[in-house]
């Protein structure tokens, strides 16, 4: 599989950036993420027969980087300069974000990947390190939490 | 519907046009290079600074080296040599004793004078009067009251090459290689002052220890670089101030002793 560079940011970017955030809730940080994704990517140029190998790398990356954001005391102590100064980010669904808000950064994780990526529960478990059946747990407990908090359609059914 | 309310809500997320302007960029920009090129800068940075400070640590032609030996037990072991069964002991003359009244040669051996020209020193003593203080210093020690000969004799001062019988766990220990004492240069203790004389040219070095006289029963052993070598001084009072004994060693044979 022989792809150009821009050819693969153009086609997995956006997706790897609802993944990032998903976890982290941050337009910034997950442009951070994203950014530093692909600069791996060009370090490492790893060589892939099919190019879902090459998706499944990136996603994989995408949420360890998360992840190892979500850990940063760094991060803890700081505060994007936009939630300082009480500018709520412009959203197509101000009701679902805050729903989704109010899940942990795993679980949004999870639920994007489930219903946007349409990825099976081994594939989650996969690219967030984690087992099936915690994939199904986290799924059910999102969908619960979501159905609370946005009147009982959200399902996902 | 709960599904396309959500596939609505994350199609409608993109990175910004910024972001992918920079994304794309990202190609171009120069790659970082390997962790060990990285470092390799710093890395000999950091050697060259230790060499430079290894170097400074060392005697320089004006600088005086640290004391090298008391005669406390701990440096006694250490500079007790390692047994050689083919080393031929060699001991040195008793040492003398220095009446005060004119600097005299405390000992005398046959090594010879290998070393380059002698560096003039800073201070030379006229031989009238009270002599100058020297800048240069000198380690006095006083590690023990009431020194007996045989606890400094692996200096050299007691005239005898071997541990006396006495010595606790002498028998355990292996013969000493001594070196050979400095014959060309000559050592006093008078009124408080320690005086170097270089035979080869006559020159004088005294050394002020009247802020720290020594006192009966005193005894050491220091570093000094003078007349252009390295020098290990040992002196060794006795029950008076007049009664010193001082040897001198040249530090490149003490450190050549295996």
């Amino acid at each position: 599989m022989d792809l150009e560079f821009q050819t693969i940011v153009e086609r997995y970017s956006a997706s790897l950036y609802r993944l990032a955030y998903s976890f982290l809730g941050s337009r910034q940080d997950a442009e951070d993420v994203l950014q530093e994704v692909f600069f791996k990517f060009l370090r490492k140029r790893p060589d892939f027969a099919e190019e879902y190998q090459l998706r499944a790398w990136l996603r994989t990356v995408t949420a360890n980087q998360c992840r190892d954001l979500l850990r940063s005391p760094w991060r803890r102590r700081t505060l994007p300069l936009e939630e300082a100064a009480s500018q709520p980010e412009p959203t197509p669904d101000p009701e679902l974000e805050a729903a989704l808000n109010q899940l942990k950064p795993k679980d949004r994780a999870v639920v994007y990947l489930f219903y946007y990526e349409q990825c099976s529960s081994a594939e989650i478990a996969e690219t967030l390190h984690m087992t099936d059946a915690a994939v199904r747990s986290r799924l059910t407990r999102a969908r619960q939490t979501l159905k609370t908090l946005l009147g009982g359609d959200e399902d996902g059914e | 519907m709960a599904n396309e309310r959500l596939n609505a809500y994350y199609e409608a997320q993109r990175p910004s046009e910024a972001c992918m302007v920079r994304l794309c960029n990202l190609e171009q920009r120069p790659r970082p290079k390997p962790l060990i090129l990285r470092l390799a800068l710093p890395m000999a940075a950091a050697c060259l600074l230790i060499l430079v400070l290894v170097t400074q640590i060392r005697p320089t032609p004006e600088g005086v080296t640290a004391p090298l030996a008391t005669s406390t037990p701990t440096a006694r072991e250490t500079l007790k040599p390692e047994p050689t069964p083919s080393a031929a002991v060699t001991p040195t003359q008793s040492p003398q004793v220095v009446d005060g009244s004119a600097p005299q040669i405390p000992v005398e051996t046959t090594a010879p004078y290998t070393e380059g020209p002698a560096i003039p020193p800073e201070n030379e003593g006229s031989g009238s009067g009270r002599p100058k203080p020297s800048p240069e210093y000198m380690g006095s020690d006083k590690p023990k009251p009431e020194p007996s000969p045989s606890e400094w004799w692996w200096l050299g001062g007691a005239g005898s090459s071997e541990p006396p019988s006495s010595d606790p766990g002498a028998e355990d220990l292996p013969t000493p290689q001594m070196p050979e004492e400095v014959t060309d240069i000559t050592c006093v203790y008078e009124n408080g002052f320690l005086i170097f004389t270089d035979l080869n040219t006559g020159e004088t070095v005294t050394i002020d220890l009247t802020d720290e006289p020594l006192e009966p029963g005193d005894s050491g052993a220091a570093g000094i670089h003078i007349f252009g070598r390295d020098l290990v001084v040992a002196l060794s009072v006795g029950e008076t101030t007049e009664d010193v004994t001082i040897c001198l060693f040249d530090l490149s044979e003490l450190e050549a002793i295996p």
